[in-house]
This record gives C-alpha cells, sequence and structure tokens, in this order.
C-alpha cells in the first residue's frame, strides 16, 4: 500500500493538475510541488528502519499457461534508485516554476509528475511484465513533453529521435521477455534461478542491448545528444538525472541474476563497451560548444563506469556502482538546473557566447562550481566516491580496462574546466548587456538538496552501505552474479 | 574521543570552520571580521599544534609514548574493502602542521594589509582557509585515501587562488592549466592506491608500512613510481612543473603559501611519507632523486635570464624543491624535511618582500623597470636581502645548513653526478638571486615610470620581520628536527644525521656560492658591457633558456593539439557518421534477419510461435528503424 501510494501520488497530483484551470498559477505551482514533496516524504518511509528494509506486494494479475503478478517491492537495490527518483523529482518540479509560457505550465507540470510516476513504477517493478510496461511507458511523457514542450523544430526532431530510438530498444526487450516468458512459464521471475541453455546467451543480448540504448553507451547513444540538448532544464534533470538509470537498474535487478552464465560470457564486449563509453564521452564532451551537451557526453562517461564496475564482477565495484549512480544522479540533475538557469540569465549556454557572470553572481558561481568539482572527480565529493569505490574494485579484476578509464578522468578535468570558466571567468560579457541577477532563494532551495547530498556521499559514501555492501535483499543469483564468482554453467 | 582525539581533530576542523563561515555570512559579513576569523582559526590552530608538538617533545625526551594515532570514523566499508577515517599526528607531519598553521597564519596577516583595497577580500580569506584546512588532511591523514582527499582539495584551492584575479585571461588560463595538470598527478595516486590495496590489501598507513617486506620489489617500484607521478605533478617538478611559473598569476600572498612554502612541497611529503615503500623500492627511489636533482638544475638555469621577479621566484622553488626531492630520493628524509623547513622561512619571507616591492610600484614585476630601491624602500630591501643569501646557502643563515645537508647526502650515499648537479645549481641559485636583487634594488637609478612610494603597512611588515629572523636562525632547527623526525623514520635504510656539517663539503660549496655572487655583482653591478656583449654571444642557448626549454611549446603540440583534434574528430565526424548511422545499419541488417525467419519454416509448431514473435517484432523494428532514418532527416511529420 505504502509502495503504491509513493508509485501513484504523482499521478493523482497530475491528474488533480488537470482539474485547476489552466490560468490559476499558484495554485497549479502549488499542487505539483506538494504533490512532489509528499512523494519524497513518504518515500523516505522506505529507509526509516535504515536501508535494509524490505516492502513487498504482491497482487495476483495473470493465470494459466503464462501467470504474472502485480508485484511491487522495495528493498535492498531499488531503494537507492526510488529516493533518487522522488528527490530530483522534487527538484525538477520546482524548477518547472519558471517555465516561461505560462499557458503551458499546467500541461509542463502535469508530464512531469506522470513521468515520476512511471520511473517509480520501473525500479518498483518486481514482475517482468510490470517492468516492460513501465519501460515503454517512460517514454509518452518524455516524448510528449519534448515535441510540445519546447518549441523548437530540433526539439520535435530530437523527440522522434527518442522515442524510435527508445521503443527499438523496447521492442527488443519485449524479445528478450518473451524468450524468458516462454521458456519459465512466468513474468514473476525475480529470485528464482532458471537454466535457459543456450538460450541465455541471446536472451541476455536482447536484455543488454535495450538497457545499454537506455544508459546509453556508446555506440546506442545516437538519440542521447540531441534528447537532452533540447530538453527543458528540469525535464533533462529527470532523463539525465533518473531515467539513465533504468538500464543500470535493468542489470543489477533482471539481467545479471537471470543470466548470470551469460553475463560472464558477454562480460568483455560489455566490458569494451563500458571503456569506449568512458573514454569516448569524455572526448566528445571536451569537443563540444554547447554546455547542455557537453554535460550530455560527461553522462556517457560516467555511466560507461558503472557498466565497467557491473562487468568487472568484483566484490567492492558492484557496491560502488550505487554509490556512483546515486552521485551521478544527483550531479547530472544540478548541473541541468544550474545550466538552465544560467540559460535564464544569459539567453545562451554557448561556449563563448558569454562570460565572467562570477561578478555578479556569486552565488551562481559557487553552487556550479560545486556541481563542476563533482563531475570533475574531485576528492571529497561524491563523485569521486563512486568512481574510486568502481575503479579500485575494478583495477583488481580488470586492471588494464580500469586504467584505460582513467584517462577520462584527466580528460573530464579539462571539459568541465572548459565549461565553468567560459561561463563564470573571464571579461564579464553578456549579450545585449547585464540584466541578471544573482540566483533568488529559490533557486537556492532547488539545488540544496542536491548539493548537500553531493557533500555528504563524498565525505561519507558507508552512509549508503550500512550494510558494507552486502545489498540486503540481493537473491542468491545476485550474489553470485555480483560477488565475482564465475557461476558453474 | 579522549582529549587528545579531539584536540587535533579542532586543529584540522578550525581552519575549514573559518572558511565556511566566511562563506556563508557572504556579504553581510564585515571585512575586519572575515580577516579576523580567518587569522584567529590559524593563530589558534598554530598555538594548538605548538601544544601538541611541547606535549609530544616533553613525553619523548622523558621516555614516554604519546598516541599518535587516531581513529574516528568509516570511510567505506565493503569487506574485503575498509577505508577509515584517522588522523596520524607524528614528528613528520608535526613538522609540516607547524608551517602550514605557523607561515599559514603570518601569510595571512600579510594579507590582510596587501589585500586591503580588493574588491573580493572576503572570498580571498574564505579560500586561503580552505587551502590550509585541506593541506592539513593532507598531512594529517592516516591513510592514502584521505591524503588523496587533502592532495585534491589543495588542487582546488591553488586553482581558485591562481584564478582569483578571474576576469584575467592569463589568470584563468593559469589556473585550468594548474588544475589539469594537478589530476594528472591525482590520477597516478590513484593507481598508486589500486595497486598498494591489490598487493597489500589497506589503504591504512599502518598496515601498508608494516606489510611491506612481505611484498616483492617489482610491485613496490610500481607503486612507487605511480606515487612518484603524484608527487612531480603537485610539486612542479620535471615533467610536470610548467604551471607553475604560470601560477604566479595568483596573488603575491598566494604564491608565497601555496606556490612556495607549503602546497609544492607536498610531493616531499608524500614521498618521506612512504619511506618504507621506497627503501624497499631502490629503483623506484633512485627515480625519485635523478627527478629531484635534474629539475633543481633545470629550474636553476632558467631562473637566470627571467625578468619577472615573481617568475624568478618560482623557478627558484622548482630548484629548491628539487633539492628537497633528491634527499627524500636518495633516502635522507631527514635532511629533505630539514629543507623544506627553512626553504618555508626564506622562500616565504623572498615573496612577501618581493610583494611589497609590487604593491609600492603600483602592480610592475618586471625586474627591467626596478632597480635603485634599496634605499626607497629599506624594510622590503633588507628583508630580501636576508632571503637571498638565506636561499643562496651563505652561513649562518638557514638554507646554508639544510642546503649542505642534502649535499652532504649526496656524496654520503654515493650520487656523484646528481650530487654534481645540486652543486651546480648551487653556483647558479646564488647567482641568479643576487641578479635578482642587484636589478631590482641596486644597479643604477629606478628604471620605472612614476614614483617608487613606500607605503608601510603594519600587517605586512610584522609578518616580514618575523620571517626575517626565522630566515636567519632557522638553521640551528636542525638537531631538535632531527631527533623528532628519528621518531618517525624508525628502521630506515640510511643514517638520517643532520645536525652534523661535514665542513670540506660545506666549506667547497660556499666557494661556489661565493663565486655565484661575484658573478652577479661582476655583471650587474660593475661591468655591465661585459653582461651586454655575453648576452649577444650566447644569444642561441639564452633564448632555448628564456623559454624554460620550450617545453609548453612541445607539451602544446604533443598533448594539448592532439588531445583536441581527438575531441572533434568524436564530437563531429564520429558523432555524425558512425554513431548516427548505426540505427541505419541496424535496419539492413533487420531486413536481412527477416528474409532469413521467412525461409525458416519446418512445421514444427513451436517454433511457428517463436516465428510469428520475431516476426512482428522485427516489422514493427523495422517500421520504427526506417522511420528514425526518416526523422533524424528532418522529414517526419512533426
Amino acid at each position: 500500500m505504502m509502495i503504491d501510494l509513493v508509485i501513484f501520488l504523482p499521478a493523482i497530483a497530475a491528474i488533480a493538475l488537470l482539474c485547476i484551470p489552466r490560468d490559476a498559477q499558484r495554485a497549479l505551482r502549488g499542487v505539483a510541488l506538494i504533490g512532489a514533496l509528499a512523494t519524497f516524504v513518504l518515500s523516505l518511509g522506505f529507509i526509516t528502519g535504515g536501508f535494509g528494509n524490505e516492502f513487498d506486494q504482491r497482487i495476483p494479475w495473470i493465470s494459466g499457461t503464462w501467470t504474472a503478478a502485480y508485484h511491487v517491492h522495495v528493498g535492498g537495490l531499488s531503494v537507492y534508485f526510488v529516493l533518487l527518483t522522488t528527490l530530483v523529482s522534487v527538484a525538477a518540479i520546482w524548477g518547472a516554476f519558471s517555465y516561461s509560457d505560462a499557458g503551458k505550465l499546467r500541461g509542463f507540470l502535469a508530464l512531469l509528475l506522470l513521468f515520476e510516476t512511471t520511473l517509480l513504477g520501473l525500479f518498483t517493478a518486481a514482475d517482468l511484465l510490470l517492468f516492460y510496461v513501465y519501460w515503454d511507458l517512460m517514454l509518452i511523457p518524455v516524448f510528449l513533453l519534448l515535441v510540445g514542450y519546447s518549441g523548437s523544430a530540433e526539439a520535435r526532431s530530437a523527440a522522434w529521435s527518442y522515442l524510435l530510438y527508445n521503443g527499438a530498444g523496447g521492442l527488443v526487450l519485449l524479445l528478450g521477455v518473451v524468450g524468458v516468458v516462454l521458456h519459465t512459464g512466468t513474468f514473476e521471475v525475480l529470485g528464482q534461478t532458471y537454466s535457459f541453455g543456450t538460450l541465455e546467451n541471446w536472451l541476455f543480448a536482447a536484455f543488454a542491448l535495450a538497457f545499454l540504448i537506455k544508459t546509453p553507451s556508446f555506440p546506442f547513444h545516437a538519440w542521447m545528444p540531441p534528447t537532452y540538448t533540447n530538453s527543458p532544464p528540469p525535464l533533462v534533470a529527470m532523463v539525465s538525472g533518473v531515467q539513465s538509470k533504468a538500464g543500470l537498474f535493468g542489470f543489477l535487478v533482471f539481467a545479471l541474476p537471470l543470466f548470470p552464465v551469460a553475463a560472464h560470457t558477454w562480460a568483455p564486449v560489455l566490458l569494451v563497451l563500458a571503456v569506449a563509453s568512458i573514454v569516448y564521452g569524455a572526448f566528445a564532451a571536451l569537443g563540444q560548444r554547447d554546455m547542455k551537451t557537453l554535460v550530455a557526453f560527461s553522462s556517457l562517461s560516467h555511466l560507461g563506469l558503472v557498466v565497467l564496475a557491473l562487468f568487472a564482477f568484483d566484490l567492492t565495484s558492484v557496491p560502488g556502482s550505487i554509490v556512483m549512480i546515486v552521485s551521478h544522479g544527483l550531479i547530472s540533475a544540478a548541473l541541468f538546473l544550474l545550466l538552465g538557469f544560467v540559460e535564464e540569465r544569459t539567453g545562451s549556454r554557448e561556449i563563448g557566447a558569454f562570460g565572467g557572470l562570477a561578478a555578479h553572481a556569486p552565488r551562481l558561481q559557487a553552487l556550479m562550481l560545486v556541481a563542476a568539482m563533482a563531475a570533475l572527480g574531485l576528492p571529497g565529493l561524491s563523485g569521486f566516491a563512486g568512481e574510486f569505490l568502481i575503479l579500485i574494485g575494478a583495477w583488481q579484476t580488470q586492471p588494464v580496462y580500469t586504467a584505460i578509464s582513467l584517462i577520462a578522468i584527466v580528460v573530464a578535468s579539462a571539459y568541465v574546466l572548459k565549461m565553468f570558466q567560459a561561463a563564470m571567468h573571464g571579461p564579464e560579457s553578456v549579450p545585449g548587456g547585464r540584466t541578471y541577477g544573482d540566483l533568488r532563494a529559490r533557486e537556492i532551495w532547488i539545488l540544496a538538496p542536491l548539493i548537500a547530498g553531493i557533500f555528504l556521499f563524498g565525505i561519507w559514501p558507508g552512509v549508503l552501505l550500512p550494510g558494507g555492501g552486502s545489498l540486503t535483499g540481493a537473491t542468491p543469483a545476485h550474489t553470485v552474479a555480483l560477488h565475482g564468482q564465475r557461476p558453474h554453467a | 574521543m579522549d582529549k587528545f582525539a579531539a584536540l587535533v581533530l579542532v586543529i584540522l576542523l578550525l581552519p575549514l570552520a573559518g572558511a565556511v563561515l566566511i562563506s556563508f555570512a557572504g556579504p553581510y559579513l564585515p571585512r575586519v571580521a572575515a580577516a579576523v576569523i580567518a587569522n584567529g582559526t590559524l593563530l589558534v590552530a598554530f598555538l594548538m599544534t605548538g601544544i601538541v608538538a611541547l606535549t609530544g617533545w616533553q613525553a619523548t625526551s622523558s621516555g614516554q609514548t604519546i598516541p599518535q594515532h587516531f581513529a574516528y570514523g568509516t570511510w567505506a566499508l565493503i569487506p574485503p574493502l575498509k577505508i577509515s577515517f584517522g588522523l596520524l599526528i607524528d614528528p613528520l607531519a608535526l613538522t609540516w602542521m607547524l608551517i602550514i598553521t605557523g607561515v599559514g597564519f603570518l601569510i595571512h596577516l600579510y594579507s590582510v594589509g596587501y589585500m586591503a583595497s580588493d574588491r573580493n577580500y572576503r572570498t580571498f580569506f574564505a579560500y586561503m582557509n580552505l587551502f590550509v584546512f585541506t593541506m592539513l588532511l593532507l598531512v594529517m591523514s592516516d591513510n592514502f585515501l584521505w591524503l588523496l582527499v587533502g592532495w585534491g582539495g589543495v588542487g582546488l584551492a591553488s586553482y581558485l587562488l591562481i584564478g582569483f584575479y578571474y576576469d584575467r585571461v592569463s589568470a584563468v588560463l593559469a589556473a585550468r592549466k594548474a588544475l589539469i595538470m594537478n589530476v594528472i598527478g591525482d590520477v597516478g595516486i590513484m593507481i598508486a592506491i589500486f595497486l598498494i590495496y591489490a598487493h597489500l590489501g589497506s589503504a591504512a598507513y599502518s598496515d601498508v608500512f608494516a606489510r611491506v617486506a612481505s611484498v616483492g620489489a617489482p610491485a613496490l617500484t610500481a607503486i612507487g613510481l605511480w606515487l612518484l607521478l603524484g608527487a612531480v605533478a603537485k610539486s612542479a617538478q620535471l615533467p610536470l612543473h610548467t604551471w607553475l611559473p604560470d601560477a604566479m598569476e595568483g596573488p603575491t600572498p598566494v604564491s608565497a603559501l601555496i606556490h612556495a612554502a607549503t602546497m609544492v612541497t607536498a610531493g616531499v611529503y608524500l614521498i618521506a611519507r612512504c619511506y618504507p615503500i621506497y627503501d624497499h623500492a631502490p629503483v623506484a627511489a633512485e627515480v625519485v632523486a635523478v627527478v629531484g636533482a635534474t629539475s633543481a638544475l633545470f629550474a636553476a638555469t632558467i631562473g637566470c635570464v627571467q625578468y619577472d621577479i615573481k617568475r624568478v621566484l618560482a623557478y627558484s622553488t622548482m630548484s629548491q624543491i628539487g633539492y628537497m626531492m633528491f634527499a627524500v630520493g636518495a633516502g635522507a628524509y631527514t635532511a629533505g624535511a630539514f629543507h623544506f623547513l627553512t626553504h618555508a622561512f626564506f622562500k616565504a619571507l623572498l615573496f612577501m618582500a618581493a610583494g611589497i616591492v609590487i604593491q609600492n610600484l603600483g602592480g610592475e614585476q618586471d625586474i627591467r623597470k626596478m632597480g635603485g630601491l634599496a634605499g626607497k624602500m629599506p624594510l622590503a630591501f633588507w628583508t630580501f636581502l636576508i632571503g637571498t643569501v638565506a636561499i643562496a646557502g651563505v652561513p649562518p643563515f638557514a638554507g646554508f645548513f639544510s642546503k649542505d645537508a642534502v649535499i652532504d647526502a649526496a656524496i654520503a650515499l654515493h650520487h656523484p653526478v646528481l650530487g654534481a648537479f645540486l652543486i651546480i645549481a648551487a653556483f647558479l641559485t646564488a647567482f641568479y638571486m643576487f641578479r635578482l636583487l642587484f636589478l631590482t634594488f641596486f644597479s643604477g637609478a629606478y628604471r620605472g615610470d612614476g614614483a617608487p612610494h613606500d607605503h608601510p603597512m603594519v600587517s605586512m611588515n610584522v609578518p616580514v620581520v618575523v620571517l626575517a629572523i626565522l630566515a636567519t636562525v632557522g638553521g640551528f632547527l636542525a638537531a631538535p628536527l632531527g631527533a623528532a623526525l628519528r621518531l618517525t623514520f624508525v628502521g630506515a635504510l640510511h643514517d638520517q644525521d643532520i645536525a652534523t656539517i661535514n665542513w670540506p663539503v660545506a666549506a667547497g660549496a660556499f666557494l661556489l656560492v661565493v663565486a655565484g655572487i661575484a658573478t652577479a655583482y661582476a655583471l650587474y653591478q660593475v661591468r655591465p658591457q661585459l653582461r651586454e656583449s655575453l648576452i649577444r654571444a650566447l644569444a642561441g642557448p639564452r633564448q632555448l633558456v628564456m623559454n624554460a626549454y620550450y617545453l609548453d611549446t612541445v607539451y602544446h603540440w604533443l598533448v594539448e593539439v592532439p588531445a583536441y583534434a581527438i575531441a572533434d574528430a568524436a564530437a563531429g565526424f564520429f558523432e555524425t557518421f558512425i554513431i548516427r548511422a548505426i540505427p541505419l545499419a541496424a535496419s539492413a541488417t533487420a531486413a536481412a534477419l527477416g528474409g532469413f525467419a521467412r525461409a525458416w519454416e519446418s512445421g514444427q509448431l513451436r517454433r511457428y510461435g517463436l516465428t510469428i514473435a520475431v516476426g512482428v517484432v522485427l516489422l514493427l523494428a523495422w517500421y520504427v528503424i526506417t522511420a528514425y532514418a526518416a526523422a533524424s532527416q528532418g522529414v517526419l511529420p512533426q
């Protein structure tokens, strides 16, 4: 019940919004923000007793040749994803208050809330059918937000690119799901071990391809730069901060435990793609002129580290990847929202088109500095904690891939500074003269929880892993897949 | 947590508290209050460090043992990995802590006057306090992870302060360069930690050093070399030194504190801290010594031809750290720490005296536009003179003793070639420092525009005088320092004696110093014509040295240009023609597979079922992909 409330509260708020007149701006904002905040506060209930709690609800759904259940679960692994979603959603929905077209604000907020519900549904799904349904439902709000609420032709083109590429990924996933269910006769596969025989490699490949497209991973990221660049800041904060974790969640919760043997068989390929994402993403970020696209590629690079962690099969790197997932969610949401604030003030996000904002916006500079340094991997902030735990673990099993990945850390310092300094430093110059002020109180409060998390999980990542990284709730199959022993085929 | 553990934690956190307070109060805090908070936190931290040091000193003199190691909590526990947060307060850490807080306080005090008219006065003190905190963390940590946190933190503080005048493009670029090169060093330390964890199973100093003997030399050599990468980046040694001269873009107190007295010696601290590793990895230690001695000589040659007063001092810093680096590489850890101590005194002094000159000349840093200032700025002159004789190695000033200790070590530990490097560098040091002194304060009349004026400021003069005294008598700290550090370097491979002076060597080195001074005197005071003809005769080599051997150019073409070329290729060609073509290629594959599926008929019901499922999916995929291809060309309905 508790889980359902968390999942559907944003959707209820969205429906409530539709009952409010379009021009009642204050009411619209109030309802949307209260909905998101209430969801976040409720979701905190999952960790009142610590990270080890398990919440479970199961209602039979389909029976017969194939069985399925409405089975939702919040536990050891999913709790991080759920809390990240509810936290980032608050920031995104509050950030959406400054959406420029007042007439469209209602729809904008409602779609963001619906998007939150699909994300929460995905991260709580303990049934493959449910997971698949949310996997595809997620596409709709993002597509509509891009098509209807960005106002540019590029955004509409990006929307199609997003929908079709991810839709193709969804179809591949469907293929995999169908394959699994034909074999097992049930969608409730979590916690079970199956022997798929030779089919396992193919099923894993289908799951993996879908997950790599969603994350995205090199070379399946063609949809990402246009989508991230053209999304309004609150949307991209949610897509990059949360939705990009859907594939990683899929690996952790479904693909690795279901197909442990195939995961090891395919590991060399995934490791190569991971390292390619890490290094290629970093260099591609360095080559950008649009700050949003730059951060988009840095995201490609940083999430490659998570894939590296998962397929290095090390005791430390997998729990480390949880720190990285949470950290990346906070950092990328903060960066995209900050770039939104910058764009509101300067009308641009092009490197070299403006500069020197630090002179009259010291608070904007300070918060941007924290987020930028966290993305750069400055020791003491959460980005470093994730990177370090992943890399020290991955080094033990895959030193060569890990060593190559380290190149990206140096390149990251170059692209992060390229962006940060271009915006903040140098002689003050803004096209059309300076009309902006420093961050307002609302903007600071939007960012405050994200920044606080960046500090907290950097200084003390252990707070995320109180069980010593044992990831309570992980099934025996998990333990096999995650903890490095090669299972006997 | 017992009293002592709380005390050392307070020492660490006081400067941080100051930084946080000043940052959060922002413009609501009066400027005076910001200065008081910054100075007050450092003074208290210094006094508390002094108490800890004296307590330890008394305890050990009376044969007791005092706790050195304080554990506070766990950073991350992912069995088998366990990383804690703890502090190690031994004589080595205390040596650095006393300089960081003590000299740090003096430089803060100096900044009260030097930065008085700056718009971002509060920010300056917040950054300076942040630096002191991270530097303390670096030397107080009891494990490699928190060392790295401090290491990265000082890199950030250094970046912020080099780029303090952020509206100047040159400062912005210098800051960027410093941070990127330091991140290269950070990666070196990360790899070292990964290797340490792989071979020794821990990141805590106590575990690692206790287990060193059980690990083979090749692994320790690798660890030692990766640590060295971090050390050379932070300490501006060959080949990662090119950021340091540019770092002079920062305000002069920053140059004094971060880029002379403390941060740039972090590499020396790191090697000294890891002495059990280097004692067991002779090859890595030898590389450290070679890098140090080579850097000492290399930088000294460049120092001879620079005209910017701060750049001369920057190269001299690189050169002096080369001495320290050589010492710790050769195994004379105590000599390295001793030279760090005296260098902190005289180099901070030189920068601060130079700062007075620069400020009185309205920001002029070119020594060709100075001259004849000795009478006009007597305090700056006399203190600069003390700093100069101290760094040149004139007895009984501080540098004489510590440099002698390093050169003695070179001879005693059989490094004839590197020792020769150091001795030549000593000659060059005397030469370029007196060249600087003559050109600034003598060599005829004032050559600049406008009239130099002397605005004595108490807050600037007091610390300069204190440091001048320390630079004069600091050499006599050899005996107590040596005795204290013996407690850290237990079981070190080589003898750590620094108090005994090898008089024949000292006398020989001193003769070379006199020769260096005489040469400078001849060329810059007596015979300017001889200097001009020398410059003409050596125009080619001089050009090479003046441009710092063109290493900046080499790095530009070898690293920067290729990196940006790769970046542009990735962002441009590769994205457009490869990444976006993948969905198109997939459509072709899908078509081929579709053809295969049609031919796949065998009469089995299960196979038919699967075929239908696959077919539906592929048809959908085909539609999706072609639509995607169309959309990417922008022809789809919008």
